[in-house]
């Protein structure tokens, strides 16, 4: 007769920086089942979004503070294409680079915060060390570390020097290096692969039942990345870009993805900094939008996708936001079926949980 | 249009990875109704399908179909009021919580003359 | 003092809980413990539990559901204990005062002794806040010297004989 116990991971835990609360029932030392219990990071963003139309450039980035450039590019976008406004050249190109800084920081985040779940603070360290260089590119492109607070309806607040922009370039190229010895790390390390390789499993056919997306759905082998569509693709400002992707399914391919993805962002911003002219950075826009428009965008986690109602007033009629983690978090109940408890903290983060994305 | 078209739509579709379910979110149109709207990714493109839904129907789910459904009609659920067949609300909002359904919007006035003229409001 | 107080503040545990933040000041929090900005020198650990934590940094402006979990965490937190409130969400709710599923920052659930202010905070203003909860907490404590007694009006707190 196996012995069976309810744990409870509550809200405040050590391996989750937020709160998401978990009870897994466990037979011995394997998970039976897992309850996921969200609503812990609901705010009321949805209701608060409708009444000022040119706050939501800001309180859009404060729905999530890790993916908030992409949160307010998204709105923008999506703006755009009610008033159908168009954003000119440099505008284009200066979002590029800071949605791949913020992407950079963001995979970092997510491989040292699994370094951290499965113990190995030394790579964990490592992950942040790198990190902080991102955040400090990003504070010397938009003033801020967290929320660059850089985007408006036709473009982009400030702009960049030529002087800067060539210090950006030098001090990027010189952390590929570093970021390839980490690379190495992920792909090699025997500690990490014994924690990873086979762990948290997810088949292609569940990840196209659970509709999940991203470096999730990457790793299980669908090969969908939205920065090859719509009107935001990256080969329309002549950007060379390919999506990464991998069939295993584990979690090894999940870090694998993101690493990968890492390295590729920094090319992609280095190929976006050279392709910099001179021009305006926004396009002009008067009075208040009026009509229907959604955008789609790849964030971190996967695809984000705003859906704005206006109706020519300072306020909005209606904004849904559909972020990433909201239907990556779910098939966690299938991969963590079967797993040795103590793999749990490690799957839990390679999914890349944002709740407070999910709860909005 | 209603939710057993959407269905049979997309079970003509294909095989099962050739429809995603992007989002699954009403609008409410303050006069009673609500827009339901499926905004879903077939092959490379993005397709909507959007219908009027009164504030008591109770609507078929389509978790069935796509799991990854189950939460977005959860949140419509909590948020706005609306039911589906199965699906309990409690996604967001707590069973205790002082708000319900914070989404409707309040109905607009209608005045004498439009109330004359046209049916029920 | 005693020797238990002399040595209390020279190595404060930490407990971090994220009552519903974006996750901003969050990351700044975790900043801290990487080498950049290393307050580890100060002998600042971070330990999630609460019976071991001396300081709460708390990020956030409370949500309702976590409103019970947090008055839980800093009941069971044994006194001396110092709050510091990260953050502008924390401190007053502010960037999300039109939404309805909060309290409006930490100090309507506990008390608070430090708020740092900041959308995210950086994580200098949080290296600031945590010696302001220290020196706070240096006065709190029995047996000033002549030096500390004179330059806690300085620092804004008052001094208790």
């Amino acid at each position: 007769m196996p012995r069976t116990s309810t744990i409870p991971f509550g809200p405040q835990h050590p391996s989750f920086l937020e709160p998401l609360h978990l009870r897994v029932r466990l037979e011995e030392e394997k998970v039976a089942g897992v309850d996921l219990s969200l609503g812990y990071n609901h705010r009321g963003i949805e209701y608060a979004m409708e009444k000022d139309w040119k706050r939501n450039f800001f309180l859009s980035e404060r729905v999530c503070g890790i993916c908030s450039f992409h949160h307010s590019t998204t709105y923008a976008q999506a703006l755009e294409m009610v008033t159908g406004v168009q954003p000119t050249e440099r505008a284009r190109l200066l979002r590029t680079v800071l949605l791949e800084v913020q992407r950079v920081t963001s995979h970092t985040l997510a491989l040292g915060h699994i370094a951290e779940a499965m113990g190995y603070e030394n790579l964990f360290m490592h992950f942040f060390r790198e990190r902080e260089e991102y955040m400090r590119i990003a504070n010397e492109i938009s003033g801020n570390r967290v929320h660059y607070c850089m985007n408006w309806l036709g473009g982009v607040r400030r702009d960049i020097s030529p002087e800067a922009a060539r210090e950006v370039s030098r001090r990027m190229e010189a952390s590929l290096p570093r970021l390839r010895d980490l690379a190495d790390v992920v792909r090699k390390d025997s500690t990490w692969l014994k924690r990873t390789k086979g762990v948290g499993s997810l088949s292609k056919a569940q990840a196209e039942d659970w509709a999940v997306v991203g470096p999730v759905a990457r790793a299980s082998g669908i090969s969908y990345d939205v920065r090859l569509t719509g009107n935001a693709a990256y080969s329309l400002d002549g950007i060379k870009f390919k999506p990464i992707w991998r069939e295993e399914g584990d979690s090894w391919a999940r870090c694998m993805v993101r690493m990968d993805e890492t390295l590729q962002s920094v090319e992609v911003c280095l190929q976006a900094l050279s392709l910099l002219k001179e021009g305006p950075v926004a396009s002009p826009f008067k009075g208040n939008p009026s009509g229907e428009g959604f955008s789609r965008n790849e964030a971190p986690r996967g695809e984000l996708m705003y859906w704005v109602k206006a109706n020519g007033t300072a306020g909005l009629d209606r904004v849904q936001v559909r972020t990433p983690a909201f239907v990556n978090i779910p098939p966690l109940g299938e991969m963590l079926q079967g797993e040795q408890f103590a793999n749990v903290p490690v799957i839990v983060v390679s999914v890349d949980p944002c709740i407070c994305c999910t709860d909005r | 249009m209603s939710v057993e078209e959407v269905r049979r739509e997309l079970a003509g579709i294909g095989p099962k990875g050739s429809a995603r379910p992007i989002s699954v979110f009403p609008v409410d149109n303050a006069d009673g109704t609500l827009d339901m709207i499926y905004m879903f990714q077939i092959g490379q493109e993005v397709r909507l399908w959007r219908f009027a839904v009164r504030e008591d129907q109770e609507l078929p789910s389509i978790s069935d179909l796509y799991k990854g459904a189950l939460n977005m009609e959860r949140e419509a659920v909590d948020l706005f009021g609306l039911r589906f067949a199965g699906v309990q609300g409690g996604l967001l909002l707590g069973p205790d919580s002082p708000v319900r359904a914070p989404l409707r919007k309040p109905r607009k006035k209608v005045t004498e003359a439009e109330a004359k003229e046209g049916g029920d409001a | 003092m005693s020797r238990r107080s002399r040595s209390r503040p020279r190595s404060p545990w930490i407990l971090h809980f994220d009552t519903g933040s974006c996750n901003g000041c969050d990351l700044e929090v975790w900043a801290l413990l990487t080498p950049r900005y290393d307050v580890e020198r100060f002998g600042i650990v971070n330990k999630a539990n609460p019976k071991h934590a001396d300081i709460l940094l708390i990020t956030g402006p409370v949500t309702k559901k976590c409103e019970a979990r947090l008055r839980a965490l800093y009941d069971q937190t044994p006194a001396p204990k110092l709050v510091v409130a990260c953050g502008n969400c924390a401190s007053t709710g502010a960037p999300f005062q039109d939404a309805y599923n909060h309290c409006h920052g930490v100090d309507s659930v506990i008390p608070v002794d430090v708020y740092v202010p900041g959308c995210a905070c950086r994580p200098e203003a949080l290296i600031d806040a945590v010696v302001l909860a220290i020196e706070k907490w240096r006065s709190l404590d029995q047996g000033w010297t002549e030096r500390e007694k004179e330059k806690g009006p300085e620092l804004g707190h008052e001094v208790r004989p």
